[in-house]
């Protein structure tokens, strides 16, 4: 019996002991540590900041349906006396959102549920939302955000433009995203030769270092079967054929072709072809590089797509310049014998392999060339690569890092995928697009954005809506022509390279604009992106500017300033006294270089857009440096008389 | 100190729900067993011989004590969790990082849980073994194998609850081992039990009313005939 | 004849008159031993379950302590795991899925366990509690050798090493004390063992087995994989 009783004395002690352990570890948690830890913080500041009673705390996000217990810890995220404290108790930083509003974990990812710091982060194995690092912080503001240009985001932006450039929604499935326009295939056995083919196919970036067109590591036979089916490919579209070479450019004299390649270089010039093409890497950035142009394409592709570029190539952005013949054989001549590659192999007899076609399709297929480039009689490429609209949410669990050896986290997976995306096994068939380190960053971080989650409607920001303007009639045909959307932008159209012209007869002159569509000249001489001489008629012109006087301009925009010489001596006097505009601009080849110069200003602008601009030059192109000096009416008046007055 | 201990246990209060004295001499140490509700499945008096541990081993007995420590952490983790998709992943999320002592219950719970499955197993291997389901036991014996099964069933339907992946496909392999049973009455079988063709939200509340309800007072009721039927064998 | 049971005796036979049992052979013999002493349920036997519960709790709540539940990431219906595991004590079935068709493994195995264990006391198979070398050796003999060699030819067809392994050895082990002649302690102890007793203790060590190597040993597409590697 004793030793019974003993033992039972024993384990009843030990029981309750051990029951009275467990409520003890759970009073000892992290957060209290914390939470003290910060009372005492407090205690010390001169400011006067609230100490916190001890109890888990939580933001509550209904409409997202989140509980972020982070602020259990973060206890000065709103308190700005604490903005110089270390972690966990320091000020958030000013962002333009409420951490009542939106909670943490909805930005910041990670545990929100946690009230343990390894919890939190979630770097533990069984939760697959991690904190995102601060590099792909801009990731989150992804989730509602669908506009163009996300404030304060530029990692974000940049990732999205690169998205749209490399064209990933060619293979993949991404929303909001839409083909980019990359040349058809169409009669490209009549375009390129087969050295040139073959040696693109393998290293793309060898011959243009600026195209978009990626790296398929390809090998030799690949990339020659690839060519010779490509070069079967001889018709054009809507049945085009090319017209003749003429007889200047087949069998010219010596002395003839001298005076001909001359002429072609003034033209090639005065064309100013390099404001969008770049020759050996010097020059525009928005059509594909010319310093080896001749042995590339065949001299008689060349002539036929100067002359008519969307011929051959339909919706191409290249203007038709209105050469003569005289001109035009003699940009081409210029052309063809500049812009040699003589490092080129001397083409060798070359038989196809006599299953070439089936193969090279094979291959086309293989590698969704069809997500790009379009090919007679090969059906545009459903998305082949991975669905990546949800790409944000994949689980670790269900990535292969293979034996890549990386962090194995889902933004460094992203990152290395885009730079290297052999190293995740050999038989991916991603193509390398040589990327810099930024730019995959910026990738990775558009792509994390696309959780999946599903965001309040009114959370939502939409996407800029696509303008919808497409000029009819004459000015709609010359637009075409003329490819003015590849650089200029009319409500809300076009790619923005040079200017925006939705409201130019609102502020240029009419005869301005006249004379510079006869011999265009830039107001920033350093700029490379210069308006080209498209040699147009006085018809052509009228038609252009007819439509511009009707159409861009804005009734806002009227104003009359008075053309007293009293105003215009008033407005000298705010010019050099009151505001200091010399110290950027120019008048009389005296002032400084920031702005342009003012001398003809009259010529020019229309006094009411020179009104409207001093009086707030961001209302009219937003992000403009030119500061806004809140002038009055009256000095606005006077300022913009003095300017006129300067003919 | 002692005259107070004695002026209880002598109260009115005391003794309308002890109705026997303290157990200090063998009368009132039968009566503690008679008039005990939970001591009523002991007899008064048992052998010296099954005193010994390794008699049984206890191992029913701790069965037993098993599920009590189940249904009590059971009772107390209901209090946290809801059977629905939205909200059993985070309620175990918050009984982990939350609820007081919310681990250790989840704990409790779980490891409670395997121990009894691996207990009632060796409970039953150990009647074989020492041959103690022959006559007049062996309808007991069979209450038994039944008991196991209700234990294994008790903790597979539990398994489903916290709803993570581990629950998500072991639940689904073993309901798919279930579809192969012949006739097309597999796929039946599995229809009933999950309310659907794969495991959802319909799975997770069919599986929440078994684990709490059905199958625990099913357990006890058979319990209960099996105790008894032990106290009537003979049994300790 | 062993004795089956035992008849009361008492060498006084004057005080007490001999008494003679008939006892049908296919009823359980029950009789009743020597009165032994009897002790107080209370407390002999209560606090003693006191001790062993409240020790089983102690074990319990350590174990809580130090060792938390599994929780993995939410339930994914995309994403089936590689592999998808039951829980432990099915795995001896999701092994046995791995060798038979699914309505052998998944069906008609785990039923016929369940009722044989249902009718082991109705079968009387161990009724006699007789060894099974201790009369008609040779006929039984002949009788588990036969039955365990369909058996081992039958997994050996199916490739079911993980139950062939046992079933070979706990066959060998049954046949030993048949063949040899000295035996010391363990071969007589097992030389007394009954059939059921066998069957029993084949059917367990075959669970543990499958069970063990379903739940230790088995990794992506259900194949070989030491426990100590990382599986996800």
């Amino acid at each position: 019996m004793k030793p019974l009783r003993a033992t039972f004395a024993i384990v009843a002690v030990l029981f309750l002991v051990v029951l009275a352990v467990s409520p003890l570890k759970d009073y000892l948690r992290e957060w209290k540590k914390y939470q003290t830890g910060y009372n005492s913080l407090v205690a010390g500041l001169p400011q006067r900041v609230k100490p916190v009673d001890i109890g888990i705390r939580q933001v509550w996000v209904q409409k997202l349906d989140r509980v972020d217990r982070c602020v259990t810890c973060h206890l000065g995220v709103k308190e700005p006396a604490l903005h110089a404290a270390l972690e966990p108790y320091r000020t958030h930083p000013r962002i333009y959102h409420d951490v009542d509003d939106l909670g943490c974990t909805f930005c910041h990812e990670g545990q929100g549920a946690a009230t343990e710091y390894r919890e939190s982060v979630g770097n533990v194995k069984y939760w697959d939302r991690p904190i995102l690092p601060r590099a792909y912080l801009e990731a989150s503001c992804a989730k509602c955000h669908r506009e163009n240009d996300v404030p304060g985001a530029p990692v974000l932006n940049l990732g999205r433009k690169l998205i749209r450039e490399s064209n990933c929604a060619g293979c993949h499935r991404l929303e909001a995203y839409q083909k980019q326009w990359i040349p058809a295939l169409d009669g490209i056995g009549e375009k390129v030769n087969r050295t040139w083919l073959v040696a693109w196919l393998k290293h793309p970036k060898a011959y243009a270092p600026s195209t978009k067109m990626p790296d398929f590591l390809l090998s030799d036979e690949e990339a020659g079967t690839l060519a010779d089916f490509l070069l079967s490919f001889r018709t054009f579209p809507r049945e085009a054929v090319l017209d003749p070479l003429p007889a200047a450019l087949t069998s010219p004299g010596d002395a003839q072709k001298a005076k001909l390649v001359e002429l072609g270089a003034t033209k090639f010039r005065e064309a100013r072809c390099i404001s969008c093409h770049p020759i050996n890497g010097k020059g525009g950035y928005v059509a594909p590089e010319l310093g080896k142009i001749a042995s590339k394409v065949g001299e008689q592709w060349l002539y036929n797509y100067v002359k008519q570029p969307k011929r051959l190539q339909p919706g191409v952005l290249m203007p038709r310049y209105r050469f003569s013949p005289e001109e035009l054989a003699g940009v081409v001549a210029y052309m063809e014998s500049e812009f040699v590659d003589y490092d080129m192999e001397k083409p060798a007899p070359h038989t196809p392999d006599p299953g070439f076609y089936e193969k090279g399709r094979a291959l086309f297929k293989k590698y969704s060339c069809g997500g790009c480039h379009g090919l007679p009689g090969m059906a545009r490429a459903e998305e082949t690569g991975p669905d990546l609209s949800a790409i944000g949410a994949k689980k670790l669990y269900e990535i292969d890092f293979g034996r890549s050896g990386i962090e194995q986290t889902l933004p460094s997976y992203l990152k290395t995928k885009l730079l290297t995306p052999h190293v995740f096994g050999e038989s991916m068939k991603m193509p390398q697009f040589g990327f810099r380190e930024d730019e995959a960053e910026a990738i990775a971080v558009a792509l994390l954005g696309n959780t999946g989650d599903r965001i309040p409607p009114d959370l939502i920001v939409p996407a800029t809506p696509q303008s919808a303007f497409a000029p009819q009639g004459e000015f709609g045909k010359l637009v075409d022509d003329l490819a003015c959307l590849g650089c200029h932008v009319m409500n809300g159209r076009g790619r923005l390279v040079a200017t925006d012209l939705s409201l130019e007869a609102g502020q240029a002159r009419r005869t301005w604009i006249e004379g510079y569509f006869k011999i265009p000249y830039s107001l920033r001489p350093v700029l490379t992106e210069r308006m080209p001489n498209l040699f147009l008629s006085d018809g052509e012109i009228k038609t252009l500017v007819d439509y511009m006087e009707t159409s861009f301009i804005a009734d806002t925009l009227e104003h009359a300033v008075p053309s007293d010489p009293t105003a215009a001596a008033i407005g000298r006097g705010l010019y050099y006294e009151r505001y200091g505009c010399q110290s950027c601009h120019q008048i009389g080849a005296k002032g400084g270089y920031v702005g342009p110069p003012l001398d003809k200003l009259a010529v020019r602008l229309t006094p009411g857009w020179i009104f409207h601009w001093l009086k707030n030059p961001q209302g009219l192109k937003p992000g403009t440096i030119e500061p806004n000096n809140n002038l009055s009416d009256a000095e606005a008046d006077a300022l913009a008389a003095f300017l006129l007055s300067l003919k | 100190m002692r005259e107070t201990f004695r002026a209880i246990t002598r109260s009115q209060a005391w003794r309308s729900v002890f109705r026997h004295g303290l157990p200090l001499s063998n009368r009132t140490r039968a009566e503690a067993v008679f008039y005990n509700f939970f001591l009523h499945v002991h007899p008064a008096k048992v052998r010296r011989r099954s005193l010994k541990f390794t008699y049984t081993w206890g191992l029913g007995g701790l069965s037993a004590g098993l599920f009590i420590v189940l249904v009590a952490s059971g009772a107390l983790l209901m209090l946290y969790y809801r059977p629905s998709v939205q909200q059993a992943y985070g309620d175990m999320k918050d009984l982990q990082f939350v609820v007081s002592s919310g681990q250790f219950l989840r704990n409790m719970h779980r490891w409670a849980a395997h121990a009894m499955v691996a207990m009632v197993f060796l409970h039953m291997l150990r009647v074989f073994y020492t041959g103690s389901y022959r006559p007049p036991k062996e309808f007991n014996w069979v209450i038994g194998v039944v008991l196991f099964v209700f234990t294994v069933l008790l903790s597979y339907t539990g398994y489903l609850l916290p709803w993570d992946q581990l629950a998500y496909w072991g639940i689904s392999v073993g309901t798919n081992m279930a579809r192969s049973v012949p006739f097309g009455l597999g796929e039946r079988i599995s229809f009933l039990l999950l309310g659907g063709n794969i495991v959802g939200e319909n799975a997770l509340v069919r599986f929440y009313v078994l684990h709490c309800f059905v199958l625990p007072v099913a357990a006890m009721v058979l319990m209960g005939i099996h105790f008894w039927r032990v106290r009537k064998d003979g049994g300790v | 004849m062993s004795a089956d049971f035992r008849a009361e005796k008492n060498p006084d036979a004057g005080a007490v008159p001999k008494r003679v049992a008939f006892i049908k052979g296919r009823t359980a013999a029950r009789v009743r031993k020597e009165d032994e002493d009897l002790v107080m349920t209370v407390p002999h036997l209560v606090v003693r379950e006191a001790i062993a519960f409240m020790a089983m709790v102690i074990v319990l709540a350590l174990l809580s302590l130090f060792f938390n539940a599994p929780l993995e990431w939410i339930a994914n219906p995309e994403h089936t795991p590689n592999p998808a595991k039951a829980p432990w004590y099915f795995l001896g079935l999701q092994e046995l899925l791995h060798y038979f068709p699914p309505i052998v493994a998944g069906v008609i195995l785990p039923a016929l366990a369940v009722i044989a264990l249902i009718v082991i006391p109705y079968f009387r198979v161990n009724v006699k509690r007789e060894g099974l070398w201790e009369s008609s050796r040779r006929r039984n003999l002949i009788g588990v050798c036969a039955v365990a060699g369909i058996l081992s030819v039958l997994l050996f067809l199916y490739n079911v090493y993980a139950m062939l392994i046992p079933t070979l050895i706990v066959a060998a082990v049954m046949v030993t004390p048949a063949f040899v002649r000295r035996q010391g302690r363990i071969l007589l102890w097992l030389g007394s063992r009954p059939l059921s007793w066998w069957i029993m203790t084949w059917f367990v060590i075959v669970v543990v087995v499958l069970t063990a190597i379903g739940t230790l040993f088995r990794g992506p597409e259900w194949s070989w994989t030491w426990p100590w590697k990382e599986i996800y």
